[in-house]
């Protein structure tokens, strides 16, 4: 098991570096792991692949439910993706932001929730609907 | 051959990217304090609502007409403005930024295999796509030119945004069609000198002699008049009125009389012009401290006095030192003070700064303090550590009663979206 040997505090300009040393280093011996040494995970650059195109929002309600987006989640939202079939999209329906999952089917575009207590929305020419971007991580407290 | 990116309407549209029931609806934004309109929408400015008119003047029209209001939210545009940016950086190797919602991009030498006018319409289409704002873009041999290029991608819908002088002719008649006052470099000053001479288009320009322009206007009206003709002249980031300074100024909701009233707002500006200054990796070689009595002008008191500093600096101590200075020759007793700025000047990249034999600043000393300051700052919040000179009651402080949340770099004001 690796152990995590030195935790580095945020800064304000990168975010949170984790330092993974490859092996505990013992007198003496240099480690031939040594070299291999990895930069560390800065979760700025995993999570967040288009820094100009992303945003972040609350989740505000449980119709995502099912597909682990619960109440209060935080969306990492990339406007740059393009939507398919199954992305889970911020919407701007009828007035508001709304989170849906995509369906594409053989009449048209369905904005499915992930929540049986909750109605799917059929898209047509006069719906007022945009989709604003498609979310790529969910950060979730536990 | 460049290329202007402009961002049509930008405040408005920032406003209208987190809530986008604003499309159709009429948008103003208001200066700080509320006072005057900065930026319509098409729909407002439809209705006659004009640029920097007062709006005490338009509240009723604002409620008949259902015109959404904005008070100005520096903090957002200045973000959505740094992504829009950003996108552009990926169309050319050089995207000078010439406003907060202007770049030229250099298009030479790029692979461009469906022509220039297709790659600037995947500019505009991806910006858009990707950030959320609309642009328009201009096309030509020179800065110049693109810069009525892109006027004319704006103003006429014909165009679909992009607008390419390909041709003489196209340049000509753009030319033709370009009032002298909208020409870039030709400003307030000039222009009217120009229409008593008879010249009131961009072409009537261009057709008076080398010689007379040299004379008349200048080694850089000359530079215009060639860069009109399409000889380039400005390469990326050579131009008169490229940012070399950076103000900070406010109109107060009230009045203030005290010396250290207006002494705290100056404070405050100081320090938020070296934040930018430093944010930039310049530093400033001179500061002017401005101020302005209550009333109309001719009448009111104006004072401003501009000091050079011994070596260019960056730091909000030293500056405010050359502040107070300054301030305390401009200030008078018995006057009520409205607004207040400061302009920082003679700005150099940090790395070129002289130093001097005499200096008795201890220069690493004020660096490793304000960086220090400006992380913290960015951690915990605007400006959370400042000097003593900025705190106060700051009676002098602007009413924005329409201010939206910064919706990309506060974590508290983010988007809400619905899952209900």
């Amino acid at each position: 098991m690796k152990e995590i040997e030195h935790i580095q505090p945020i800064t304000p300009v990168d975010a949170y570096t984790i330092s993974a040393l490859d092996e505990a280093v013992p007198a003496g011996f240099p480690s031939p792991a040594q070299d291999h040494q990895g930069e560390g995970i800065d979760l700025n650059r995993e999570l967040i692949k288009h820094p100009a195109s992303t945003f972040c929002a609350r989740v505000s309600g449980n119709s995502m439910r099912d597909s682990g987006i619960d109440d209060g989640d935080l969306l990492i939202i990339d406007k740059s993706l393009t939507p398919h079939e199954g992305s889970v999209a911020v919407c701007f329906v009828d007035g508001e932001f709304t989170l849906k999952r995509i369906s594409i089917r053989r009449d048209g575009i369905w904005l499915v929730p992930a929540n049986p207590q909750y109605p799917e929305l059929h898209i047509t020419e006069e719906s007022n609907f945009q989709v604003w971007g498609i979310v790529s991580y969910v950060v979730k407290a536990l | 051959m460049y290329a202007l990116v402009d961002c049509n309407n930008f405040f408005a549209s920032c406003e209208r990217l987190f809530n986008p029931s604003l499309n159709g609806r009429p948008v103003v934004v208001l200066s700080g304090n509320d006072g005057c309109v900065i930026a319509r929408s098409n729909e407002a400015k439809a209705l006659g609502i004009g640029m920097g008119q007062p709006a005490f003047e338009l509240r009723e029209l604002f409620a008949r007409e259902n015109v959404a209001i904005f008070s100005s939210n520096h903090i957002l545009y200045g973000d959505i403005s740094r992504r829009v940016m950003e996108m552009l950086s990926q169309f050319s190797p050089e995207v000078e930024v010439y406003s907060i919602d202007e770049a030229f991009l250099r298009l030479d030498g790029l692979p461009m295999p469906e022509g220039c006018e297709i790659y600037a319409r995947n500019i505009a289409d991806t910006v858009m796509r990707c950030v959320g704002i609309p642009v328009s873009i201009g096309i030509a041999s020179t800065k110049t030119l693109a810069k009525i290029a892109s006027h004319r991608a704006k103003k006429q819908p014909r165009y679909g945004g992009v607008c390419y002088l390909a041709t003489p002719d196209q340049q000509a008649i753009a030319l033709m069609e370009c009032p002298i006052n909208d020409v870039w470099g030709v400003g307030r000053r000039l222009a009217p000198r120009l229409i008593a001479e008879g010249v009131s288009t961009a072409w009537d320009y261009t057709k008076l002699s080398r010689e007379h322009v040299r004379r008349q206007y200048s080694i850089e009206g000359e530079r215009t008049w060639s860069e009109l003709q399409g000889v380039v002249c400005y390469k990326t980031d050579e131009h008169p009125t490229s940012r070399q300074s950076i103000t900070v100024s406010r109109t107060f909701g009230q009045a203030v009389a005290t010396f250290n009233d207006v002494y705290e707002a100056v404070a405050d500006f100081t320090a938020t012009a070296a934040a930018r200054l430093r944010r930039q990796g310049s530093a400033a070689g001179s500061i002017m401290v401005f101020i302005k009595g209550r009333g109309c002008s001719p009448g009111r008191y104006v004072g401003a006095l501009q000091l050079t500093l011994p070596v260019a600096s960056d730091s909000t101590i030293e500056l405010l030192q050359y502040a107070r200075r300054a301030l305390m020759s401009v200030y008078r007793n018995g006057e009520a003070y409205k607004k207040a700025g400061v302009i920082l000047g003679h700005i150099i990249p940090r790395n070129q700064v002289q130093l001097s034999l005499f200096d008795t600043v201890d220069r690493d000393k004020h660096h490793r303090l304000m960086r220090v300051i400006d992380e913290v700052n960015k951690q915990a919040g605007y400006r959370a550590i400042h000097t003593a000179a900025e705190a106060g009651r700051s009676e002098w402080k602007a009413q924005s009663n329409h201010l939206s949340p910064c919706y990309t770099t506060s974590f508290n004001d983010i988007l809400i979206v619905k899952a209900e």
